[in-house]
């Protein structure tokens, strides 16, 4: 995003050790009647520095970020300098906000565009931008058809390109893939050589541990020197892990679009059995959340599956509350105006108890959000909301793109209780993630790499041979 | 008063909007349902939710003036240039009884009290214009009760619409200040 500096903030002339930027005293507020998200908040950043910012999820990382570009048009208290000619760029947590264009040439193109760069140059900076991002893609490519990971790099790509002095980016460890992650540290290595400011807001500050100068954590308002940690997690995972009836199975198959050529391919039968946790492991872009759409039969541009989901071929509309999905952008699942509204929506069309809302909320810790609406909460708090309104349910079958995204460690650990609560209760659980979930408490694991999906031989397995 | 027009960027874009959605809507629907009054539910529609957007007086007038002007040049609905009046006057009543009303009631009742005002105004420019055509005065009155009725119930359809409508545009975060409450 290219931002203009807004005239209300107070203009510097940039030298050479002076701040780009200086939060002084800054407080915030989204409504008269709501807590301070910044509590005299400072800040201040100067050239080829590194900032990383960590603190609890809806702590207000994310309003920082906005607020520094201007994004947010309620007033604040406090001053924020930004030095004269200063540019800013901003890459979201959810890079899908930000895509003005429909292919990915004209969206980085789009920046080059409004600074009237001559047309000849452009293609050559798109094609560098894209490449230093490791986004090695068509630039007529539909944007649409890209994951969220890649989604994630052509936004980095598009404020790379008009040469940012100020590079603020919101999580991008949770959305990107192991490579991604080192594609991005040799990117932000360059860009921080060539004395350009990075601001990081990250749950998990120790994979940029290298590049980082100063670490903040933003807690109650304040942001103040260190990084936001939690007790470390354990879990045990089950001893025995009963086979129960089966509630997915896949014949082998080829997975392709219409009209396109396999995005991968699966030689073995594979099965997901009631009280499983499954984790359905590949990098960004391979095809994680198409599948998991195409089980819940909402995928519509797929060639046909040799497929059965509970016992049926998918289809929109006819599993009702026997399967949930959760989808990767949650805010595409959130519709009602309290949190509490959403949660009950789903029971009282079931027919369900709506005590299960107040409970769920109340063991995940969203009792404070109970009236909030679910439309305004920070991605992660939206995640939450939308598995906890799933879980109300207690579905036979729960799908879950990416559903740790966006959460702190206590949040994580929450999340992780609930799932395995709900698979104590005979839930099948099948969850997407670009990185490995060795240490958590998951029966198997389904690799997609290289064009294959293949069940690996996990711990339950063994168990259950044993 | 003039102060009260000064809007900002986002007001004006705003009530822009509502009237082009208002004459837009009015135009592609062509409703012939043969029911007189049912222009008053879009109307009082897009005024309220102007009203309860911007939260300004002057807002529902420059909407009514907006949509009048639009609809008048595009030659939308019956009554050639004196659209701008159908429109523009059942705006005009609704703002001047928002200075009375302003805080009092619950936003749902100064709706439909404020929806009911825009009624009354729109029925007495029919009550005029029916006795300019030479109707006595006991037809032009009985034509006046029939369209408040009918009109009315549109009106109340409408009013009763504008909160929820602004509920969900507030917890969706597209109010940027604070609305009518």
């Amino acid at each position: 995003m290219l931002e203009q500096v807004n005239p209300h903030y107070q203009m510097d002339m940039v030298c050479a050790d002076m701040n780009l930027l200086e939060l002084n005293r800054v407080s915030f507020r989204y409504h008269s009647d709501s807590s301070l998200v910044l509590n005299e908040a400072s800040l201040s950043i100067r050239k080829g520095e590194c900032h990383c910012i960590s603190g609890p999820t809806g702590s207000g990382k994310s309003s920082l970020l906005n607020l520094i570009v201007g994004c947010l048009s309620r007033p604040f208290e406090g001053e924020l300098h930004i030095a004269d000619g200063v540019v800013l760029g901003l890459v979201m947590q959810d890079p899908n906000v930000q895509f003005i264009r429909q292919s990915v040439g004209a969206e980085v193109a789009f920046a080059l565009e409004n600074l009237a760069v001559p047309y000849d140059l452009m293609v050559g900076k798109v094609q560098a931008a894209l490449r230093r991002v490791g986004l090695y893609v068509s630039l007529d490519m539909p944007i649409e058809q890209l994951s969220l990971g890649q989604k994630y790099r052509l936004m980095i790509a598009a404020q790379l390109v008009y040469e940012p002095d100020i590079l603020l980016l919101d999580e991008p460890w949770a959305q990107l893939d192991d490579m991604g992650v080192d594609e991005l540290m040799s990117v932000l290595r360059l860009l921080k050589s060539d004395n350009v400011a990075i601001v990081l807001v990250e749950h998990n500050p120790a994979a940029f541990s290298d590049l980082v100068d100063h670490f903040w954590q933003l807690k109650d308002g304040r942001v103040t020197s260190g990084c936001f940690q939690l007790a470390p997690i354990s879990f045990t995972r089950p001893g025995y892990v009963p086979v129960g009836k089966s509630v997915l199975a896949f014949e082998p198959f080829e997975f392709c679009f219409e009209d396109q050529s396999p995005l991968f391919v699966c030689h073995d039968h594979l099965e997901l059995f009631e009280g499983e946790i499954v984790a359905l492991v590949g990098d960004n872009g391979a095809g994680k959340s198409s599948l998991l759409k195409s089980i819940a039969g909402i995928q519509s541009n797929v060639r046909a599956l040799p497929l059965a989901v509970l016992g049926k071929q998918p289809r929109l509309g006819i599993f009702g509350g026997e399967l949930g999905l959760l989808l990767q952008r949650p805010n595409r699942q959130l519709f009602e105006n309290t949190v509490l509204e959403e949660m009950q929506f789903s029971l009282k069309r079931f027919g369900l108890p709506l005590e299960n809302a107040d409970r769920l909320l109340r063991e995940m810790g969203l009792e404070d959000l109970k009236f909030h609406s679910p439309h305004t909460l920070s991605y992660g708090q939206q995640h939450l909301v939308a598995l906890a309104s799933l879980a109300s349910l207690k579905p036979k079958v729960l799908l879950l793109d990416d559903p740790l995204a966006g959460l702190d460690q206590a949040f994580y650990c929450r999340v992780w209780q609930v799932l395995v609560s709900l698979s104590q209760q005979g839930t099948a659980i099948l969850f997407s993630s670009h990185r490995q979930m060795n240490h958590m408490p998951v029966t198997r694991s389904w690799q997609l790499s290289d064009g294959i999906l293949q069940s690996e031989q996990g711990f339950m397995d063994c168990m259950n041979a044993g | 008063m003039s102060k009260s027009f000064n809007f900002s960027l986002q007001d004006a874009l705003f009530i822009g909007f509502c009237a082009t959605l208002l004459v837009a809507l009015k135009s592609m629907l062509r409703l012939k349902l043969g029911i007189s009054g049912h222009s008053m539910f879009l109307m009082t529609f897009f005024y309220l939710i102007c009203y309860g957007v911007v939260g300004r007086v002057g807002s529902v007038s420059a909407c009514g003036l907006q949509s009048g002007l639009v609809a008048m040049i595009l030659s939308v609905g019956k009554g050639g240039p004196l659209i701008l009046i159908k429109f523009a006057l059942p705006a005009i009543a609704m703002d001047l009884s928002l200075i009375l009303v302003a805080g009092l009631f619950t936003l749902r009742w100064r709706c439909v009290l404020v929806g009911l005002i825009g009624c009354f105004a729109w029925a007495t420019k029919g009550w005029v214009e029916d006795l300019l055509v030479g109707m006595t005065m006991q037809v032009a009155l009985v034509q006046f009760a029939l369209s408040m009725l009918k009109g009315g119930m549109f009106t109340l359809l409408a009013a009763l619409m504008v909160p929820p409508v602004l509920e969900r545009l507030k917890s969706h975060d597209l109010l940027y200040k604070e609305s009518a409450k």
